[in-house]
């Protein structure tokens, strides 16, 4: 007996049906056997090849319900149940595409948000990190207490020195400033900008598990001047050649040997880095022994996790030991903030933080409107299913009477509804693909395709998929399943109570969260308005921030300042080791108080040269600005900011009055006297107040140079400086920034969320919408007969469309008053982190109301118009 | 009510089982329309016929013997209906009649 090639009858067997698959490849083999004999093998492949495509038909795949056979049973297979699901959905092509839109909506949309939470809560769970902490420090200082990300220089040496528990740590900063950590790299001519360089301990790599890569040295750190890179930044600077071994140039200045390269982190942290160099390139003399300021981020490793009671102990030894003499000095309690690593990302905001962190309150926002967008999706799949029963209800009755028994009833039912749910899996999936690069941007993450499509999160995606479909079948399933075959076909299909009124109360929520969420966007928007109409006490606008490279001294940079001034695009130019916007440095002053007895006060400060008033517009409006070429002014002259001199009790009399910054080599006080007062201008943002300010005039050399551009053709007074630069110097580019810009950045978390607030709240009005389709397309079926009845006895449809939206007039009260409470409840708590802000009008929440009636009404008047207008006597007679 | 249009395929199929005397399946059923009729059908083609006239009710099907050149998979056994018998009567009826009225050409 001959037997024909194996794939072609398993392709056979895996297309056709239960149904017809065994006499399709029995008919098959008999055909291929007689034609092995008589017409030789070949011939007899080629046939049963062409048979098997020819097989390949629609009824041979789908396979049949019934055969005119004795019995009549209903095919289970998912073969009949898909093509059975394609006819529904065919038959009611509108509804169908609305449940299904909505469904993989709300499937994509959570899918998304989890994914965000997911990695949200995962940030710098490395191997260990149990065990590792970073150490931030608390000043108290004359009323004033300052909690900050980082500590002093030797704190951390000294207490992995000390304490046998403390296995090892590791300081950064920021390569350019604690908190710049912004260089460039030059190599073979090429420029390389990179915002993620610090100086680190040797011991980087043992308390952060990156991996390096083959070639490195084992101990990348240990000698001075080298540098570890990241994989990316090594491509970027030396191509695919390897990089170790090789030198590069630090900021123009520094030669720094490559010792090596370390590969892209499993694990997301609250500190990226693409680039650390030994300890020796940030170091300055004298700053790795001061016991007060001059602040690292500093990480400690334990040999177990720690609570805060005990290291306070251990802290306090060490802190008796070495810090008293400083904490004396500057009239400072100082004490430890220890933050476990994985608890940084959503949790804090100190002050001086590398990066800005998150919030964990964002990550429960999210959690909520995940889960509550997959909440109102299953819903109104549920309410719109059953909407529909009508349909469902005779398939079933005719199912029953010809013979189906309830479990295959219920295994077709629940078949049927996870196939519905996988497919709006997939068209979530669509969805979400194609929305991916504005949920990056607006969530400040960067998730790729890969991450959309890892194998755990499909399979997870899948999963509750698959749970939902189950969950939305079986309600359906168990009330159809139950009732009595022909009672269904007779058309007296129950309707329960407590269904009725628990999808109900489903819709009126559904509104609740919608406006709630109008209602927040609109608050939102006027706080946004608000904060960007304020007046900053200064000009933000057309003002170019250069960053100055190091130098050597200022007349070179002076001559180039004025240089500037000629060109008619330039308005004015300063230099300043202080940028408006920028978190300002810190430090401690001598205060005189109303005896003239000094107390030590942190104050933030400012160093500027004359011109800078002019060019950032602020106003002086006591005294006097500094004085070009003054001597007194550079060496002993001071500028207040209105806080200042009101926080010292000094208002209208602060001129003359003297403030001690530091001391000279005799141990006295250097004593600046206030020369003038300068209105108030905010410095950070809008969420916290005006701290007091002085400015100073007596920096050796600027860091950035501010230009205030004017005229029309902004573009070209850029190239101008830009040319104008080249010819002061080639070495290095010219990097600005304008300043505008940098405050949009402050502002950037705002924004997002507000534009998150807008999809978001767009997005429920629309599930909304479905699920008070799906109650009005049910509450509509039943009342047929009713509404028909109403029309026949004189109303008028205006008179029946009154009725039937009085119902819901109040399920809407109910949702305005909880909606709003509780919207109001957390607006009011999110304006108070902003110390300017605006006050919480009642129009917000009319408003959102007044939308969502509209949306009601329209969608009421739409729906019901088909019913309302039908001709009475039509429905009466076909029931 | 049947559906009186019945295709030429579909009739010569029917003639073929009411004559057949073996065992009416797709295989047999091709192997004889290809020595009646002298062309080729796939059986494919032929299973698809025997489908239509079972959904038109004119033929019945019945599962049959199995055999081990099916590889122990049991057949489809059709035979005619009452249905299927008068109507091939019927429309064979019908062509004589209208013969009868042809005018007499020799040959």
């Amino acid at each position: 007996m001959h037997q024909p090639p194996r794939w072609i009858t398993a392709f056979v067997q895996w297309y056709a049906s239960e149904h017809y698959r065994d006499e399709v490849i029995g008919d098959m083999l008999e055909a291929y056997d007689q034609r092995a004999t008589h017409q030789g093998i070949s011939k007899a492949n080629w046939r049963y090849f062409l048979d098997a495509l020819r097989y390949f038909r629609p009824y041979v795949i789908f396979g049949e319900e019934n055969h005119s056979q004795n019995t009549i049973t209903f095919s289970t297979s998912m073969k009949s149940i898909v093509s059975l699901s394609f006819r529904k959905f065919k038959k009611q092509p509108g509804y169908s595409l609305l449940n299904l839109v909505g469904l993989a909506m709300g499937l994509g949309c959570s899918y998304l948000l989890f994914l965000y939470v997911a990695q949200e809560t995962s940030f710098d769970r490395f191997e260990g990190h149990e065990n590792v902490y970073r150490l931030g420090t608390t000043y108290k200082i004359g009323g004033n207490i300052d909690h900050f990300s980082n500590a002093p220089r030797p704190v951390g040496p000294t207490l992995s020195r000390d304490f046998s528990h403390i296995l090892s740590q590791t300081r950064v900063a920021g390569v350019n400033g604690l908190y710049t950590h912004q260089a460039y790299f030059e190599y073979d001519q090429r420029q390389v900008t990179s915002n993620q360089v610090f100086y680190v301990d040797s011991t980087f790599f043992d308390v952060f598990p990156y991996q390096l890569k083959a070639g490195s040295s084992p101990t990348p750190l240990h000698q001075p001047k080298s540098i570890v890179l990241s994989e990316t930044l090594a491509t970027r600077i030396f191509g695919n050649a390897n990089a170790v071994g090789k030198t590069l140039e630090l900021d123009g200045t520094t030669r720094l040997n490559v010792t090596g390269i370390f590969t892209q982190p499993d694990f997301h942290t609250h500190l990226p880095i693409e680039a650390v160099t030994s300890w020796d390139i940030g170091a300055r003399e004298g700053e790795n022994e001061q016991w007060a300021g001059w602040h690292v981020y500093t990480y400690l490793k334990f040999d177990q996790p720690q609570t805060k009671e005990a290291f306070k102990g251990t802290y306090e030894i060490m802190s008796s030991k070495y810090m008293k003499g400083a904490m004396e000095r500057i009239e400072a309690e100082m004490d430890p903030i220890l933050q476990p690593i994985s608890s940084i990302h959503l949790n804090s905001s100190l002050q001086w933080e590398a990066y800005p962190n998150s919030q964990w309150q964002n990550v429960y926002i999210f959690i909520l409107i995940g889960s509550f967008l997959l909440l109102t999706a299953l819903i109104n799949y549920i309410n719109l299913a059953t909407a529909r029963s009508g349909l469902r209800a005779k398939e079933i009755g005719i199912k029953k009477v010809m013979g189906s028994t309830r479990k295959e009833l219920l295994v077709s039912i629940m078949l049927e509804s996870i196939l519905t749910v996988l497919v709006a899996a997939a068209v979530g999936l669509v969805l979400i693909v194609s929305i991916l690069s504005p949920f990056n941007e607006l969530a400040n993450v960067n998730f790729n395709l890969l991450d959309l499509f890892s194998i755990t999160n499909l399979v997870v995606y899948l999963g509750i998929t698959i749970l939902i479909g189950l969950l939305a079948g079986s309600y359906p399933a168990i009330q159809l399943s139950g009732l009595s075959g022909a009672k269904i076909l007779r058309g007296s299909f129950q309707t329960s109570n407590r269904g009725v009124l628990l999808r109900k109360a489903l819709v009126v929520t559904q509104f609740l969260v919608s406006i709630a969420l109008i209602a927040g966007t609109t608050v939102v928007m006027r706080q946004i308005n608000f904060v960007e109409s304020q007046d900053l006490g200064f000009d933000k606008n057309n003002l170019m921030v250069i960053e100055l490279p190091a130098q050597e001294n200022t007349s070179g940079i002076e001559s180039f300042a004025r240089g500037l001034s000629s060109h008619s695009g330039v308005a004015s130019a300063a230099l300043s080791r202080s940028v408006p916007g920028i978190e300002l440095n810190l430090s401690f002053f001598s205060i005189p108080d109303a005896d003239g007895n000094y107390y030590q006060q942190g104050v933030e400060f400012m160093e500027v040269d004359p011109h800078f008033m002019d060019v950032t517009s602020m106003k002086v409006t006591q005294g006097r600005n500094f004085i070009t070429g003054s001597e007194k002014d550079r060496n002993a002259s001071v500028l207040l900011n209105e806080t200042a001199a009101q926080q010292y009790g000094w208002e209208g009399e602060a001129l003359g009055k003297k403030i001690g910054w530091g001391t000279d080599s005799l141990g006295n006080r250097i004593l600046f006297e206030v020369i003038g007062v300068v209105k108030d201008f905010h410095i950070g943002s809008f969420h916290s107040a005006i701290q007091p300010i002085a400015i100073f005039n007596t920096f050796r050399t600027p860091s950035h140079l501010l230009v205030r551009l004017q005229g029309s053709d902004i573009r070209s007074s850029i190239d101008h400086i830009a040319t104008q630069w080249q010819e002061y110097d080639s070495q290095n580019p010219l990097q600005y920034t304008f300043l505008d810009q940098n405050y949009q950045k402050m502002y950037e978390a705002e924004q997002n969320i507000f534009t998150l607030l807008k999809v978001i709240s767009l997005i429920t009005l629309l599930l909304s919408g479905f699920g008070l389709l799906g109650l009005v397309a049910f509450s509509l079926q039943v009342r047929k007969r009713e509404i028909s009845i109403r029309r026949v006895l004189g109303s008028s449809p205006l008179q029946v469309n009154t009725l039937l939206g009085k119902e819901y007039l109040s399920m809407l009260s109910i949702a305005f008053i909880a909606g709003s409470s509780i919207s109001f409840y957390f607006l009011q708590g999110w304006l108070d982190n902003f110390h300017y802000r605006i006050s919480l009008q009642g129009w917000e929440f009319a408003l959102a109301l007044l939308l969502v009636l509209l949306l009601v009404a329209t969608l009421l008047f739409l729906v019901t118009r088909k019913t309302i207008n039908q001709n009475p006597g039509h429905v009466l007679r076909s029931e | 009510m049947y559906n009186k249009t019945l295709g030429a395929l579909e009739e010569f199929v029917l003639l073929l089982i009411l004559v057949m005397d073996k065992e009416v399946y797709s295989v047999t059923l091709a192997e004889e329309y290809h020595s009646q009729a002298g062309k080729s059908i796939s059986l494919p083609a032929m299973h698809t016929v025997l489908r239509q006239l079972e959904k038109k009710g004119y033929v019945e099907s019945a599962v049959g013997g199995a055999s081990s050149v099916r590889g122990g998979r049991s057949k489809r056994i059709y035979s005619l209906t009452t249905l299927g018998y008068q109507i091939i009567k019927e429309v064979h009826q019908e062509r004589n009649r209208l013969w009868k009225l042809a005018p007499n050409f020799t040959g």
